[in-house]
């Protein structure tokens, strides 16, 4: 979230809005926001039903979060583009941009380069904090 | 089920519900950090949307 929150600009530059979803509750979502103080919206999913519809459920850690993924949609809710990343990679955000500029189209490349997420020590410490904090889980629904 | 299948290499593929692109995605009503509702359907019909999925937790 701190790579998106730095590129917000860019990204509004472009036409494109931007939100992120979690299966957080609402307090730790805030807590997040408040901590890379976002301008976009963090959406709250503890039901887990969008996480669910879009496909993205991963069951099997934490009580079922989501996997990351990314989706471009245009006005029409119509997937553009589209990023099912496995649990330890996301896409590319200078490979998403590119696409964007280039009207983030299924003409596109399929397979944006991915990068290994790595937080820094800022990231890490913030990741401890929230784990103390709020606990490994998030309550089930 | 919905859950994620995965390749051979470890790569999440597509999963069985995930919109795939051409697809029109669900639409969903949820709440924001704010408890600000958010609709999709009126965000994207302002300006095309980034929806990005993240695993939360950090």
């Amino acid at each position: 979230m701190a790579e998106h929150a730095r590129r917000y600009d860019e990204l509004t530059g472009l036409g494109f809005g931007l939100a992120a979803i979690s299966v957080d509750v609402i307090e730790r979502s805030r807590a997040l926001a408040g901590q890379l103080q976002l301008r976009f919206p963090l959406l709250c999913d503890p039901g887990r039903d969008v996480v669910r519809a879009f496909g993205v459920f991963n069951e099997k850690e934490k009580g079922g979060i989501a996997y990351p993924a990314t989706f471009v949609l245009d006005r029409e809710r119509i997937v553009r583009f589209r990023s099912l990343d496995k649990t330890a990679s996301r896409v590319d955000l200078d490979a998403l941009f590119e696409l964007l500029r280039a009207g983030g189209d299924a003409s596109a490349p399929a397979e944006p380069r991915r990068t290994r997420i790595a937080p820094g020590l800022r990231g890490f410490g913030r990741a401890i904090g929230n784990m103390l904090r709020y606990g490994i889980k998030s309550p089930k629904p | 089920m919905g859950a994620a299948q995965r390749s051979d290499t470890g790569r999440m593929t597509a999963t069985p519900s995930a919109p795939n692109v051409g697809d029109v995605a669900p639409d969903f009503t949820l709440p924001d950090a704010n408890e600000t509702s958010f609709h999709l359907a009126e965000a994207c019909a302002k300006q095309p949307l980034v929806l990005v999925f993240y695993r939360g937790h950090w």
